[in-house]
């Protein structure tokens, strides 16, 4: 994706859309190697996503209204980060692999679809012009790839003592 | 009514006991949302820590191995996952003041998990197919059983 294509908000949409369609490959893929990469692949970038989220997107959004709702984004992150540090350390083949993959799918489709995309984002919509969603949407993009450039996943067990500050 | 406020019963099936463990969590929750002071909160939080990990215990150390014992195939693996999930909130809302947003947001989301554990239980597989593999003696025979610890708690 091009800086220019999106806002920030069509970013994080983006975003959600192809960590499901990672989770979807993960749960059906009947290839270790491929199940593996897919994994591999969803953890980093679910964390880079969150840190990316974190660190520009909610401080942007964070007023009195949406205040609530992201004080309870970054709980959820971090209920996310727990059940993602579990699945890094088993086996794939495991079965616990399978049941924390589903409590997670679970976490991630109420996060991610009933609460930003349904309530907060139109919030946002009415806060911020166009011009600033497109303008924090190229730099969460740069933010995003260069997070998502570290392996991030392997740093997602120091992260779930505590949700990250607003 | 024992300390953790679940009723008891003298003849109960196994899963109309759980479902009203189910239930009592929910009104716990309900009621901690609704305490307004400090003490109030405090009080009602520790009641809804002691039956969520009561709750859970039963689950784990009779149901689940019961189920297991009886037929391999049922037993769902999620629900220890969702149990050790709300464990882990408890935890993170025992650390912290009762009447911080923290607090607030977190019991959201812990209201949340209580609800999806409930239902996935209740209305999912899990409870369906206990129902077709054990009798109702045998029901309430379990129910018996999770009556007396829950009783001894």
């Amino acid at each position: 994706m091009d800086e220019d294509q999106g806002d920030a908000l069509e970013l994080l949409t983006e975003q959600h859309d192809l960590v499901d369609a990672l989770i979807e490959m993960v749960e059906s893929s009947d290839d270790d190697e491929e199940k593996a990469a897919a994994f591999r692949e969803l953890a980093n970038q679910l964390a880079a996503h969150a840190a990316m989220e974190e660190r520009l997107f909610y401080p942007f959004v964070l007023a009195k209204q949406t205040e609530p709702l992201l004080r309870q984004s970054t709980e959820e992150h971090l209920a996310v980060k727990r059940v993602l540090a579990d699945l890094i350390e088993l086996d794939l083949d495991d079965p616990q692999f399978a049941a924390k993959l589903a409590v997670m799918k679970e976490e991630l489709r109420h996060h991610e679809h009933d609460e930003e995309e349904d309530v907060l984002f139109p919030i946002v919509r009415r806060m911020a012009s166009k011009e600033e969603l497109l303008a924090l949407g190229g730099e969460m993009l740069a933010l995003f790839e260069a997070i998502l450039g570290t392996e991030p996943s392997d740093r997602v067990a120091l992260e779930t003592d505590q949700a990250a500050p607003l | 009514v024992n300390r953790t406020g679940f009723v008891m019963s003298h003849r109960v099936s196994a899963l109309d006991l759980l479902t009203a463990q189910h239930d009592e969590l929910e009104r716990l929750i309900e009621a901690l949302e609704a305490a307004g002071d400090g003490g109030a909160r405090h009080t009602r939080f520790v009641a809804l820590a002691d039956a969520l990990s009561l709750h859970a215990a039963l689950e784990e150390s009779i149901f689940y191995p019961w189920l297991y014992a009886h037929e391999r195939g049922v037993l769902s693996i999620e629900s220890p996952e969702v149990h050790l999930a709300l464990r882990r909130l408890l935890a993170d809302m025992t650390a912290i003041s009762v009447e911080g947003p923290i607090f607030e947001a977190t019991l959201a989301i812990l209201k949340r998990e209580v609800r999806r554990h409930a239902r996935d239980e209740e209305e999912g597989r899990l409870f369906r197919e206990v129902r077709d593999i054990a009798s109702s003696g045998e029901l309430d025979t379990l129910g018996a059983v999770l009556a007396f610890f829950t009783k001894e708690h």
